[in-house]
This record gives C-alpha cells, structure tokens and sequence, in this order.
C-alpha cells in the first residue's frame, strides 16, 4: 500500500530478501532455516492481487481450497484436513466463532496486515487443541516508521460489492499506533433462479482494529490491541411455497495486552492477557411478521499466557504456561458450556554443527473433566548440499471435543428428533427410557456414560528445498496426517413417535497423505512466476478395510444393480480433490504498471454419494475439476497513488448445483492513496 | 461346525449337479425358478414433514406383495409387505398396531452380495419381526442397519449396494430380493414408497437354491 517504499523492498525486483517466520517458534526465525513446512503470503502477494479478506487470498494458496459451510461461510481446507483442525490466529492469538467447525474466512480484513503465515501439520506443540492440522497467522505490521502514515483503499465490484479501508499508522519516541477500519458489503448473489433463495444473502461489516505498542523503557515493551467486528445479513429460508424472512448478525471483538521484559541480552520474558467474543444472533419471520425461529450463539475465550524466550548463539528456546477459561451459551444448550485450560509447553531450536537445524518442543494440555494431552513436535532439517537441503518433522496433535459434541441438547420443538451432545446423552436416555419414551435401542446407554476422547493426530513431513541459484527455487513435501477418534453422530435409539435420538461418538480414522511441491522462478527483474501442486489421497481407514476385504458394492447407475467393486476403486473422502494446482504471474511492465494472473485448479471430487453405498468409489458422480483465472493490473500514476483493475473469474465459472461458493466473473476497480508526512 | 461345513460342501455339490442337470433339462422340466422385476410398487405412507435432517412422520396402511402371484395381493397369502422404509414379513409378531395380520410362516434376513452371489439361502439365519422390532430394521437409512441409506445432504433414500433380501415366502418357499429404487420416475413423492425391485422366486417347496 504504501507504495513507494514496498516497491522497493518487493521481492519482484530485488534478490530474494530474507523471509521471516514467526509461527513455528513463536519467535522470529528464518524461513530459510526452517525445518518446517511453513510458508509465507508477503505484502506483495496481497496487495498485487487486490485481495482485502483473508478468503481472497488464502484460496490461491497450494494445498488450501475454500470450502463452503452449510451456513455459507466459507472455511478452509488443508492437506486435505478440514476446517476444525486448522487454528486461525491474529497475531498469535486464536480467534473463535465457528460454524461446523469453520471460521469464515470473510471476517478477517486485511487492511492491517502484512504477511500471512501457514504452518502445514499437527502445531499442538505450540498452540494446543485446533491446531490439530495446522496453524495460519496473521501477522500485522510490527515496526512502523516515524511520523504519520495513512493508506487509503477503496474498492467496488459485480454483485454491488464495495470496501473500503482505512489504516492510520503514528510513530514518535517510544510510542507506535496502529488504526485500521474496514467496510465491507455486497448484494450477494443467487446461482439458481428457480427458487426463492439467493446462494449468498446481502451482507454488510465493518471491521475496526487498533494496536498501541509504547516502549517503557528500552527493556520493556506495552503492546495492546483490540478489534471489533459487526456483520449484518438477510437471512432468509424455505418453507414449502414461502419464504421466511430475517437477519443474522455475527458481533464480535478481541482485545489483548502484553508486557515484554527484556531481562538480559538474551533472556526475556512476556506475559500477555487476551480475551475474545464471538456472539450470534438469528431470527427468520413468517410472512406475517410472526417469528418462526431465533438463534443465538456466544462464545467467550480468556487467555493468559507468559512466554520465557532465551536466545543464546545456537540455541533458542521457549517455555510458556498459562490458563484459559471457555464458555458457550447457545440455543439448545441445556446450560452453559464451560472448559478450563491449564497448558505449559517448552520447545528448542537448536543448530548443530554449525548448519543442522534441529526443533523439538512439547505442550501439556489439561482441560477440566479431560485426560492431559501431550503433544509433541520434532523437526530436523540439514543442508545436502550448497543448494539442496532436506527438512523432515514428525508431530502429534489434538483437539478437544467442542462445546456441539459435549452439549448439545437439542429435540426437534414441532416434530421431536433428538440431538444429544455426549455428556448430556446418559442423562436424558435414562430419563427417557424410565417414562417408556425408547421404542429401539440400538446403542446400551450404559456404552454412554463415559465422555468423548479427543481427536487426536499423527504427522509426518518429509521435504527438500533447492535453490540451485538467486532466480529460482523449488520445494518438494511429503506429508501424511493420521487422524484417529473423529466425533461422528451416530443414531442411539428411536423414540415412540420412530423418530431418531443421536448422540456423538469417537468413530473413524482417516488418513490424509500427499504431495506439495511449490516453485517459483524470477528470470529478469520483471517476471515472477510461481506454481504450486497438490497430490492428494485422503482415505477413511475402516472403509479402506472393507475395500481391502472385498465387501464393498456398488449401484451401477443405470440398471441400478449391485456389483462388487475392487479395492481399487475406493476414491477416498468427500471434498478432496487428488490434484490441486496454480500458477501465478507477477510481471512488472513498467515503472508504473504491474499486471498479474493467476490461475488455479481443482481435480474432480465430490460431496456425496450417488450409487448406493455411501462412500465414494470410482463409478460415482463426480463434481468436475475445474480451473479459476484471476487477472490484474495496477497503475501507479505516482508513487503514493494506484489504480488498479482486474477480473476475477474471467472465464464465469460457475457450477450451482454443487458449488456454492463460486459466483461467476467478478469485475473490481480499486483505488489506493497513500499519505505520508 | 463340521455338520455345517459337510453341509456346505453337499449343498455346493447339489448346486453343481443342479447346474448340470439344469443344461440338460432346460426343455423337458418346468421351471420351478421365476425371475422377474416389480417397477414402483406403490407403499407410500401418509408422510408428515418435519425440517431436515429430521425424517418426516410416518403413518398409513402397508402394501402387500406375494411372490407366488407377482404382484399386490389383498388376503392373507402375502409374503411381505412395505410401507415408506419399512418392510415387513407375514410370520412373526406385529410391532405396531398398523401392520396386517399374520397368518404364514415368511420370514426373512439380509445378506451383503450380489444376486447372483447369493445362490442358496442360509435358513439359519432366517428371522421373524418379533414385538420389539422387525426383522428387517428400519432406521429410516440413518445407520445402515437396514436395506436403505439416507442422505442428509440431498434427502435422499437409496438403497444400499449389495444387500439382498432373503425371503422364506408364508406357504415355506424362499426368494430373494434386490430392491433397485425407492421412487417413482417422476419424483412424485419427495419421500419415496415407490419399490422397483429385482426377485428370484423357487417356487418349488423344500428347494433352497435359486437355480
């Protein structure tokens, strides 16, 4: 955004600067040095590319495809992992509020943003439960420059789409402030004309964020930030022939302090105290203006955590502990759901011999009513040769049953089917088996009286980096996720009215293991070119078994009869794709004009099955792959002013029937000022 | 184990000898097998809807079906009965007061494999519906316990692949059944009742094997 001085810096026209990552140690740490798949989305990349949300961009990503939510949010998909498992940070701290296990990514501006980092594979060593597949950070801008700074942004685009953003950067002394605001809001779109809904409903929000950071004296350091965001939506739904009307909106705010203590040179020690809110409120009406259903949801987290950093010449390390305190109130709970946290963890990052990167670290977790879990993280990376060097890491990681699973009590208010969350189940069957309310049982309720287990999972990445010279660089990872005691609801029992009771229980294992291979490639000062390739395979291990045991079957589509299929024919998990890839063009025409492309694809998949036996093997209906081409050029008619003007989409891609999420071609115009004094 | 194995081993022998007799008589004897298939026998129920995921409420009188006479019969000679996703058989003991009486000796269970893996039926395990619950479970698809699964995403039932439904009929006689469709062509009822289905009929008594 603020052009003349990013220019500069901007890895297009210059040698390759060095990258810096702070997720994986939570401290700074050479990407270069890094013996973790980790990757960075530089400032570059999300201004190039106009992207204001952190969906815009986070798609474009290898390995990382948006998927749509039941309510529409879109969350995101990792090494094939879903949504729950990837924990979502704003500078370090996790931010809660989501919909079946997704954030929606469209609730995280950009404005003050200035790199995302993704750490792929099991992070609980570091940041606990949910980070069970991998970690994003988004990371603000930590160091700003002297006196004022002001960067505007404006944006308008198809569907009625305009945002504009506002970030307010001050610096004098000890005192730095950083203010961001952004509106957001758009007509939504409707894919499919011959119903009453729209695909996605007109929404509105606004995002505010501001950060304080005042150096006491040179050794301690006061950070505090907090943001609030509001979102407004039509909420409608249908019922047989009428369309019930409301609105949804989302409230939300997170504030945090910090105290950094600079003891000695190479010691120092952080308490920090974040509290987040995420709150929900729903209602559709009848035509008549009658209510017909109300939601509301509430989520509160209070974290307190101290960090022990020492940096010594060959090692640093960490030890933190802390607690954090949890609670839920929502419609259909029968109270209000409460968790307690006490964690310590520790890690090493360690270089041997002068050029062997070695991490290893271990987190205890201890929640109330729960087992401790431990998990744990080693990594080692080491240089073959002067341009090749191997990284490999092996992790475990967790995630606690959430609040849904453990609490829900939920029976249907007009008809009656029930939902019980597990440690909720025992009571009420045994209630409802004594007033003879049980016609089939199908589980004992007696193999219910014992709490859920966490989810737990096994990682494993083995990579090479090659930097055969300044212009090019290739990375190659292997990676494989087992994920054991996923929570599935599984049906109890029927009650006398025949309708189901269904309560949650530790069910499948999957296993989620491929290939990611990035490259980019700088020939000259104004061509940059990257690409980025997924191999995937995705399995549910008991269906595999099945496969492997020769009893599976499937409806052959036409003359809908049984016939057995091979145990080769099992594809793997709904929504995974075997290939993803992209391919991004940055080219620098002028001085004053950018232009950029990007292209990305998704192999066939698919999100149900069509033949009969609930799996998806190779005779199904499949989702066709399809392929995404963004284009784009910005004008810089000074060095404080852009222009910029693209076309998302451009070839109008859509598929209503199975994704909900892809609106078409999207046009935008944007416009960027940049004040200094 | 041993009887059942010597069993086996004689029945597979019949089976052969079957097979080989059958090339042989094919014009001469009568055919005791009959194969046929039954296009959207109409079970539907009187179906209450409830918001998903929750299934709708089910209430209404039960189709019945004779294999002997291949087709909807009023008396008591019917073997099996449906209505929405549930099927009953005439033997046993009614579970709800809206099934017909009984008066045969059917019987039934459910075998994964195709019809033409399935060539003998196994009598022990043939079971009755019984006060508690029928011999065929009906889950509504939720859990796969019975012949269909639901599909919470498209509200859909289908039946599942590779399950074959073997009937002892009410007069001792067996078939088997492979059900291809819960609904009728045009989708005139969002919630199914309509049974294509594939059966193989040994109409001859005493006979087990379908061939």
């Amino acid at each position: 955004m603020c052009f003349s001085q990013e220019k500069k810096d901007s890895i297009l026209f210059e040698k390759k600067v060095k990258e810096v990552i702070i997720s994986a140690t939570k401290s700074s740490k050479s990407l270069e040095k890094l013996p973790l798949p980790g990757s960075i989305i530089n400032k570059q990349e999300i201004t190039e590319t106009s992207s204001n949300k952190l969906d815009e961009v986070i798609e474009k990503q290898t390995g990382i495809v948006s998927v749509p939510t039941r309510t529409g949010a879109k969350g995101l998909q990792m090494q094939g992992l879903d949504a729950s498992y990837t924990a979502i940070l704003l500078d370090g701290c996790p931010m809660v509020g989501r919909s079946f296990g997704a954030l929606d990514l469209n609730r995280i501006s950009l404005a003050d943003i200035e790199k995302i980092e993704i750490i792929r594979g099991a992070s609980s060593s570091l940041y606990g439960s949910n980070a069970l597949g991998g970690v994003i950070n988004l990371i603000s801008k930590d160091k700003v420059k002297d006196g004022e700074n002001m960067e505007f942004g404006m944006k308008y685009g198809t569907n009625n789409s305009f945002n504009t953003n506002v970030l307010y950067l001050y610096k004098k002394g000890r005192l730095q402030l950083s203010n961001s605001l952004d509106y957001y809001k758009t007509d939504g779109y409707d894919l499919i004309d011959s119903d009453l809904l729209n695909t996605i409903n007109p929404f509105s929000n606004y995002s505010f964020r501001s950060k304080i950071k005042y150096d006491l004296t040179n050794k301690i350091i006061l950070k505090a930030n907090t943001r609030y965001f509001l979102q407004e939506q039509e909420n409608s739904a249908e019922q047989g022939n009428n369309l019930l009307e409301g609105k949804s909106n989302i409230n939300e705010w997170n504030a945090g302090a910090s105290l950094n203590y600079l003891m000695f040179n190479d010691f120092s020690s952080e308490a920090e105290i974040y509290t987040t809110n995420y709150k929900t409120d729903e209602f559709l009406e009848n035509l008549n203006g009658s209510l017909f259903d109300e939601n509301y949801f509430d989520h509160t987290l209070l974290q307190s955590e101290i960090k022990n950093k020492f940096n010594l010449k060959k090692m640093n390390g960490i030890v933190g502990f802390g607690m954090a305190k949890e609670k839920l109130e929502r419609k259909d709970f029968s109270s209000i759901a409460k968790q307690d946290l006490k964690f310590i963890y520790g890690q090493l990052d360690y270089t041997a011999f002068g050029s062997i990167d070695i991490i290893a670290g271990s987190r205890y977790d201890n929640y109330t009513n729960y087992d401790p879990e431990i998990s744990n993280k080693l990594a080692l990376g080491f240089p073959i040769s002067k341009q090749i060097k191997y990284i490999s890491s092996i992790g475990t990681g967790f995630k606690i049953p959430d609040f849904r699973q453990r609490y829900f009590d939920f029976t249907n208010s007009t008809i009656g089917y029930t939902v019980l969350g597990r440690e909720v189940a025992f009571d009420v069957l045994t209630e409802m088996e004594k007033d003879a309310m049980l016609q089939n049982i199908f589980i004992p309720i007696s193999e219910i009286n014992s709490p859920l287990k966490s989810e737990t999972s096994l990682n494993i990445n083995i990579g090479i980096k090659f930097n055969p010279n300044d212009k090019v660089s290739f990375d190659i990872n292997l990676f494989k996720n087992e994920v054991k005691n996923l929570i599935e609801a599984q049906m109890v029992a029927t009650k006398t009215n025949s309708l189901p009771v269904f309560s949650y229980f530790n069910l499948n294992q999957i296993e989620t293991k491929g290939l990611e291979f990035n490259t980019s490639f700088r020939p000259n000062t104004k061509l940059e070119i990257k690409a980025g390739y997924q191999l995937l395979y995705a399995y549910d291990m008991d269906v595999k078994d099945r496969f492997e045991n020769g009893d599976m079957y499937a409806k052959d589509l036409q003359t809908l009869e049984s016939f057995k299929l091979s145990k080769e024919d099992y594809f793997g998990l709904f929504n995974r794709s075997r290939h993803m890839g992209n391919l991004k063009l940055f080219y620098n025409l002028n001085e004053k004009i950018d232009l950029h492309t990007i292209i990305t694809y998704r192999s066939k998949y698919a999100l149900n099955d069509s033949n009969g036996n609930d799996i998806l093997d190779s005779y199904d209906r499949f989702v066709e792959g399809y392929a995404l081409c963004d284009v784009g050029v910005a004008h810089h008619t000074s060095s404080l002013r852009s222009i910029q003007l693209g076309v998302k989409n451009v070839f109008g891609f859509t598929n209503p029937e199975y994704i909900s999420n892809i609106s078409g071609r999207l046009y935008y115009f944007q416009i960027k000022i940049n004040i200094n004094n | 184990m041993k009887t059942k194995m010597k069993t086996k081993v004689f029945l597979s022998f019949l089976a052969i000898a079957f097979a080989f007799a059958g090339c042989k008589k094919d014009s001469t004897d009568p055919e005791t097998v009959i194969t046929a298939t039954i296009t959207e026998l109409d079970a539907q129920a009187s179906v209450t809807p409830n918001p998903p995921p929750a299934p709708p409420t089910i209430t209404g009188e039960y189709t019945k079906f004779s294999f002997a006479e291949g087709g909807v019969v009023e008396g008591d000679n019917w073997d099996v009965a449906f209505r929405s996703t549930s099927i009953i058989v005439n033997g046993g003991v009614a579970s709800d007061s809206s099934q017909p009486s009984r008066t045969g000796h059917a019987a039934v269970y459910l075998i994964d494999g195709t019809m033409a893996e399935i060539t003998s039926v196994d009598e022990a395990l043939l079971m009755q519906d019984n006060s508690n619950v029928t011999a065929i479970i009906d889950d509504m698809g939720y859990q796969q316990m019975g012949w269909c699964v639901y599909d919470q995403t498209t509200n859909i039932i289908s039946p599942i692949a590779g399950k074959i439904l073997v009937f002892r009929t009410h007069d001792n006689k067996y078939a088997k059944v492979e059900i291809l469709n819960f609904y009728d062509s045009t989708m005139s009822n969002i919630y199914g009742g309509f049974y294509t289905f594939n059966y193989v009929y040994q109409s001859e008594e005493g006979n087990l094997t379908f061939e």
